[in-house]
C-alpha cells in the first residue's frame, strides 16, 4: 500500500505537470492574416516614384505611384484576397476589393512637391483586413 | 476392537453381543467407550448392556451419554452442539473481520473510487489541454482575419479558462485521492498490528483427558489438562 502510495502521487503530479496552459494567443503572431501577424512583410513596397502625367504633350497632373507586390506564397494555396489602402492622414481608401479585374497594385494621386504621401496596404480576406504596411514617398520634382 | 471387548470381558461371556451405528453430526466425531477407550468407527459391536459414550468433535461440546445396547442392530443418533469457545471465537472472529473490512476495505474502495474520480478528472483536463493544442492548429490554419481575431479574443481565452478549470479539479481530486490513499495506509498498517482470535478447543483437552487410544501397534496413552483462566 505504501509503495502504491508512493507511486501515486508522483504519477498525479507528473500528469498535472505535463498537461501545462502553454497556449498564450497574444504570442501568436505567426499567420500572415493575423492583424498581429510579425513575420515577413505580406505586402513589400517594390518601387515608388513621382511622375508627370502628360496630356497632349502638355503636363497636367503630378502623381505619386507605388508599386507594391503581395506574398502569396506566404498565404494557403486558394486563399482569395483583395487589396485595400487607406491614405494616411485624408483617410482616402482606395479599395480595390471589388474592382475585377484587380489593377496591377497601383496607386496614383494628384500631389503637391515636397509633401510626404504614405498609405496603409491590407488585404481584405473574407471581408475582414489583414494588419496594415505602411510605406511613405515624398513628392520630388 | 470388538473381539478385544468381548475377549475382556470373560466374566460376561453369557450375554449376547449387539452392533450399534453411530450417526453423529459431524461426521468427523470420536468417543470414548466406557472412560477407556478412544474410538472412530460409525459402528461399534458390543456387549448388550448399558455402555458410557463420551461423543466429540472438533469445535463441538463434549457430550456425555450411557446407552444400552440391545442384542441384533441398533443406531443411535445425535447432533453435537458447538463448544461455547468456538462460539465465543466465532463472535470474536467476526467481529475481527468486521473491524477489518472497516480499517482496510471500506477505505481500500473509498480510495479506490477517488482514484477513479482523479482518472475521471484527468481525461477532463486532457481533453481540454487538446482543446487548447486543437485551437492552436486552428490558428495556424484561420482562413481570415476575422476567423484569427474571434479565435484569440473568444475562443482560445474560453478554453483556457475551461482546462484552468479541469486541472484545478484534477489537482483536487489528486489532492484527495492522496489523503484517502494516506489514510488507507495508515489503517492497514494499523490494524496489522491487531491480533487476530484464535481457537483454542478446550473441549478437546477435556475429551482428551487420559485414555487409550488403540493403534495398529498396540495404540497409545493420551492425556490431556483443562485450566480455565477465567476462573
Amino acid at each position: 500500500m505504501k509503495r502504491a502510495l508512493f507511486f501515486l502521487l508522483p504519477l498525479a503530479l507528473c500528469l498535472a505537470g505535463c498537461l501545462k496552459d502553454d497556449l498564450n494567443p497574444a504570442a501568436l503572431t505567426s499567420n500572415p492574416l493575423d492583424p498581429d501577424y510579425d513575420g515577413t512583410a505580406l505586402i513589400e513596397l517594390v518601387s515608388d516614384t513621382t511622375r508627370i502625367v502628360y496630356a497632349g504633350g502638355m503636363p497636367t497632373d503630378t502623381v505619386v505611384e507605388q508599386t507594391v507586390h503581395v506574398r502569396t506564397d506566404l498565404l494557403a494555396p486558394g486563399t482569395d484576397w483583395k487589396l485595400y489602402a487607406t491614405l494616411e492622414n485624408t483617410g482616402e481608401i482606395f479599395d480595390y476589393s471589388s474592382e475585377i479585374p484587380v489593377p496591377q497594385e497601383r496607386l496614383y494621386h494628384h500631389v503637391v512637391m515636397g509633401t510626404s504621401y504614405c498609405f496603409h496596404y491590407q488585404l481584405k480576406v473574407e471581408f475582414s483586413l489583414t494588419k496594415a504596411y505602411r510605406y511613405c514617398t515624398v513628392a520630388t520634382p | 476392537m470388538a473381539l478385544a471387548l468381548i475377549a475382556s470381558s470373560g466374566a460376561l461371556m453369557a450375554q449376547s453381543a449387539g452392533t450399534l451405528y453411530l450417526k453423529i453430526d459431524p461426521a468427523n466425531f470420536m468417543y470414548r467407550l466406557d472412560h477407556q477407550f478412544t474410538l472412530q468407527k460409525g459402528e461399534v459391536e458390543l456387549l448388550e448392556g448399558l455402555h458410557n459414550f463420551s461423543f466429540w468433535a472438533p469445535q463441538r461440546k463434549v457430550v456425555d451419554t450411557t446407552l444400552n445396547v440391545p442384542s441384533g442392530t441398533s443406531t443411535f443418533t445425535l447432533r453435537l452442539p458447538f463448544s461455547t469457545e468456538y462460539l465465543v471465537y466465532q463472535r470474536d472472529l467476526d467481529k475481527y473481520r468486521n473491524e477489518m473490512r472497516v480499517k482496510r476495505l471500506v477505505p481500500a474502495v473509498i480510495t479506490g473510487g477517488a482514484l477513479l474520480y482523479t482518472a475521471f478528472k484527468f481525461a477532463g483536463m486532457k481533453k481540454a489541454h487538446d482543446q487548447l493544442n486543437d485551437d492552436r492548429t486552428a490558428y495556424d490554419a484561420a482562413p481570415s482575419p476575422h476567423a484569427i481575431t474571434v479565435l484569440k479574443t473568444e475562443t482560445m481565452p474560453a478554453h483556457k479558462d475551461e482546462f484552468d478549470k479541469a486541472r484545478t479539479n484534477f489537482a483536487v481530486a489528486a489532492g484527495i485521492t492522496a489523503l484517502f490513499a494516506g489514510t488507507t495506509a495508515y489503517l492497514y498498517l494499523r490494524s496489522a498490528k491487531q491480533p487476530k482470535p484464535v481457537f483454542h478447543d478446550a473441549e478437546k483437552l477435556r475429551f482428551d483427558g487420559l485414555s487409550w487410544v488403540p493403534g495398529p501397534e498396540g495404540g497409545t496413552w493420551q492425556g490431556g489438562l483443562t485450566w480455565n483462566m477465567a476462573r
